[in-house]
């Protein structure tokens, strides 16, 4: 099994939020604030989970997911999306989401960090 | 007054969504058997940073709310930032006006150009919560007065400041300003440029 969770979020202290929460239950993450810095930070045989802003501030989280999928091995990870933006406007069907291997789609307003360390651990158990 | 109501609706949004986000991360810590356990540190400063947002949000709700009513008038900028960061309490905000004597008349309405520097030094704060001072300067140039504004500089500007920083950009362009961040090699600076009272026939003809 690979051994960490990339999180991209631009938002510097929720990205520590979430880092923090995941240490707790011993799992370890790598933090990218952007584009870039997301591409520098991914290795493709060390990340099984990516937690994936959409609205960053160089480029959109989908051109990121794009960009990471075309790397060599870029193709096994798990993607959990966690927008600001409402699920209705992300409007990512069942199809989609299998295609990619997005295993869920939230708004940050509705989904609690306990929800979020709770899948994440479930999803590193199946791995 | 031109003001684009579906970027103000957006930008509302990601904010209540932020204010949202933040409340149940809080609310998550204070559950007798938390979920997660986050530092007093990192609680602290997520409070804080909803004190910020909020202020924020009041703001904006205060623009949406009168914007229909402001005519192009003049404001005393001196006044319109004596009032935005006399709210500020939580930072020490230090104002050089020596270059600016005696008069600083622009083209603006005072309320909103209040409530613009207000947010703007609301962003600047959202941006690093540790800052606790701020430097602002006046100086008149030309047919321009530029309010600067000095922070310590930070590694990355989150989409959220952007999008905000974009929403005071189309607020100011109605008054003939402008708006603009620059990351200097030790600080962050931020340029408020207004057009000054004379420019009032300028600006109603070429009807910005």
């Amino acid at each position: 099994m690979s051994q960490s969770v990339l999180i991209v979020e631009d938002d510097r202290l929720l990205a520590e939020v979430y880092q923090k929460s995941l240490r707790a239950e011993g799992i370890k993450s790598v933090v990218a604030y952007d584009f870039a810095d997301a591409i520098a930070r991914f290795k493709p045989s060390q990340h099984w989970l990516v937690v994936l802003d959409i609205m960053l501030a160089d480029k959109n989280g989908f051109e990121l997911l794009k960009s990471l999928r075309r790397q060599p091995g870029g193709n096994s990870f798990a993607v959990l999306v966690v927008s600001g933006m409402a699920t209705n406007e992300l409007s990512i069907n069942k199809e989609v989401m299998v295609a990619l291997n997005i295993i869920g789609v939230y708004t940050k307003s509705q989904f609690s960090i306990a929800q979020f360390v709770q899948l994440v651990k479930s999803r590193s158990r199946q791995m | 007054m031109l003001f684009d109501y579906n970027y103000f609706n957006f930008v509302l949004a990601e904010l209540v969504g932020r204010i949202a986000s933040d409340q149940l991360i809080i609310e998550d810590t204070l559950k007798p058997r938390p979920a997660c356990k986050l530092s007093s540190k990192l609680i602290k400063s997520l409070s804080k940073r909803n004190k910020f947002n909020v202020d924020l949000l009041s703001q904006l709700v205060f623009i949406g709310r009168e914007i229909d009513d402001f005519d192009i008038k003049t404001a005393n900028l001196l006044e319109a930032i004596i009032l935005a960061k006399s709210a500020l309490q939580a930072v020490d905000i230090k104002l050089n006006t020596s270059r600016v004597k005696p008069l600083v008349d622009v083209i603006g309405e005072a309320r909103v150009l209040s409530a613009i520097i207000r947010m703007t030094l609301d962003i600047i704060i959202l941006d690093d919560l540790s800052i606790s001072e701020l430097e602002m300067s006046l100086r008149r140039r030309g047919d321009f007065v530029t309010l600067r504004i000095a922070a310590p500089k930070i590694a990355t500007t989150a989409s959220f400041t952007k999008d905000i920083l974009e929403f005071i950009d189309k607020l100011i362009k109605n008054y003939g300003g402008s708006i603009k961040f620059v990351n200097s090699a030790s600080q962050r600076l931020v340029f408020i440029r207004m057009r000054l009272s004379n420019q009032i026939p300028l600006l109603y003809n070429k009807k910005i």
